[in-house]
């Protein structure tokens, strides 16, 4: 039987002592922080810029990073900044196979699966982490926008945390089938930044709307672009028109699990 | 009781058959050599066992097929197959703290591991910086660790000098004193034979001889032999019930096939012939090696 406590631990092990973890861990905090004192020093520039005029009161009860708005957009900032974490996992991942410790890890008495799993609980710590620090971000900036705190609104973490969830495991799947952490990282970024959308492009071409649900079209749509839809033009609203949340929840579960099987199916048949 | 059973194990890769229908059985408490040139599929087959590898035909069973995993079996073996892989970064004891963790076994141990192979003055160097002896001496370490039943050691001298050679050696020794059940593969002939009680010899992935030391390095062997009247030794020898092959030297005889001193002994005394030299030549297993290997 597998224990997972000590699976955890074991992780946790490997990682304690190695400063690149915590070099990269503090860049994702120094980048974050960053983007949230931009977000809300524009902010504060846009409540200046209003004060005295006839919509001021509008814009003070609809801030973009004030409750409860924050919820959503504290967290949609936050995931441009999921490479960094993605750079992590790769980097971590293909050190096993560049030091050849995941072969060690067996030999000692992990099995595939066991091994499968300790990378799956750093997944969920990661994305945990990051949700972590996402929700100190909404509350941060709930406080210095002035706004009352509301719970309305908090599924957006929620969805964060699955956004992260999935980003991730597509990190880990890049690094485990290519484990090469330069080329997993290449392969990494290609996908989310171009390839996906290019995918989509092709499937609506053929089954037009389709193409809204590939793996990180379905989680992006969880937590939509909080500024832009009320004044977006009609073509903009389609493209952020998303499924239904039964849907899309359903459908991130469903590539969840399709992309464990897959990383099983191959760490578990090869040899090492 | 044997600690390891296999059983027509083969493993191919493409066109290569780097395994082939081997057989053997490894008993407890034994010192078991794998010998073999490069190449002859030793740490295949250790690979294989350890399920590091499919093997394509055949079974093997650890443990007498005690219901366990095979996780849970690797767990109760100690193992160096190939390099010592451990993380660049940590220093010796953090690595083995992986190792313990991996093995569900406590860190108490670390320390006295580390001074046994002879790490314990190096407390805060990285793996990374580690010289090969001493990344060899860690990974020994690692198997030693949570005083694991069986000990597997592929090429277990790499990288050592002399002196940590024979430091191995003694550890080898030691550990068998105290009921390890240890496989050893390597292509070094003289260290197998002065630590090994059991030998299996590899080649092109096929067994070509196992079993106890002693019978592999004595089938066939030389014994030397004289008697006060050398013309009737040379006559019964003629006669023995089996083809011997007979070379006079030194006004006695040198005699090869399959007997033993014993019976030569118990032959001609029941001949009316006195021995004054009954001496069975030991081959060392170098040139019994060389004999099966290119035979």
């Amino acid at each position: 039987m597998v224990n997972p406590l000590a699976l955890v631990r074991t992780e946790w092990l490997k990682l304690k002592h190695y400063r690149a973890f915590w070099g990269i861990v503090a860049l994702y905090l120094l980048c974050f922080g960053g983007v949230l004192a931009i977000a809300l020093a524009t902010q504060r520039n846009f409540q200046k810029m209003s004060a005295g005029m006839k919509a001021a009161a509008t814009v003070a009860d609809n801030l973009p990073f004030g409750f409860p708005a924050a919820w959503q957009s504290v967290p949609y900032l936050a995931s441009w900044l999921f490479f960094i974490p993605a750079l992590l996992l790769i980097l971590i991942v293909c050190n096993e196979f560049t030091f050849r410790t995941h072969r060690q890890n067996l030999i000692e008495g992990w099995s595939r699966a066991g091994f499968l799993l300790s990378k799956l609980f750093l997944v969920a710590g990661i994305s945990g982490f990051c949700t972590l620090v996402a929700g100190i971000g909404i509350a941060i900036a709930g406080v210095a926008s002035q706004t009352m705190p509301t719970r309305v609104g908090m599924g957006y973490l929620g969805a964060f945390w699955l956004q992260s969830w999935v980003y991730g495991l597509v990190a880990l799947m890049a690094a485990l089938m290519i484990r090469r952490a330069a080329l997993a990282l290449m392969a990494y970024l290609a996908y989310v930044t171009i390839l996906e959308s290019f995918l989509r492009f092709l499937i609506d071409r053929q089954w037009p709307g389709y193409g809204a649900y590939l793996p990180l079209k379905t989680v992006n749509a969880l937590l939509p672009v909080p500024f832009l839809k009320e004044k977006a033009p009609d073509v903009l609203k389609a493209f952020l028109d998303v499924p239904g949340l039964p849907v899309l929840l359903g459908l991130t579960a469903f590539y969840s699990v399709a992309m464990i099987a897959l990383m099983a199916f191959r760490f578990g048949r090869e040899d090492l | 009781m044997n600690v390891l059973k296999v059983q027509g194990l083969g493993k191919r890769y493409g066109n290569l058959q780097a395994l082939e229908e081997v057989s053997f059985e490894v008993p407890a408490g034994s010192v078991f050599g794998i010998l073999g040139p490069n190449g002859s599929g030793k740490t295949t087959l250790l690979g294989t066992v350890l399920e590091i590898l499919f093997p394509s035909t055949g079974r093997f069973e650890w443990f007498a097929g005690k219901d366990l995993s095979g996780a849970q079996q690797r767990r109760r073996i100690g193992t160096l197959l190939e390099t010592p892989n451990f993380y660049p970064y940590l220093t010796g004891a953090q690595n083995l703290s992986i190792t313990a963790s991996v093995r569900g076994c406590g860190v108490d141990g670390i320390s006295q591991v580390l001074k046994r192979v002879g790490l314990a003055e190096h407390p805060k160097l990285p793996f990374g910086k580690y010289s090969l002896g001493m990344k060899q001496r860690l990974a020994i370490g690692g198997c030693l660790l949570g005083e694991p039943e069986v000990l597997i050691f592929d090429e277990p001298t790499n990288g050592l000098d002399p002196s940590g050679i024979a430091d191995i050696r003694e550890l080898i020794g030691q550990l068998h004193k105290e009921g390890k059940t240890m496989i050893v593969a390597s292509h070094l002939l003289d260290q197998v034979e002065k630590v090994c009680t059991h030998v299996a010899i590899l080649k092109k992935g096929r067994l070509l001889e196992s079993g106890p030391m002693e019978s592999v390095l004595r089938s066939e062997i030389a014994i030397d032999l004289k008697a006060a009247d050398p013309r009737a030794l040379h006559q019964a020898l003629l006669e023995f019930s089996v083809e011997l092959s007979i070379k006079e030297q030194d006004g006695g005889f040198r005699v090869s096939g399959d007997v033993t001193p014993e019976q030569l002994n118990r032959y001609c005394f029941d001949k009316g012939l006195t021995l004054t030299l009954l001496s069975p030549q030991k081959r060392d297993l170098e040139s019994r090696f060389l004999e099966i290997t290119h035979g």
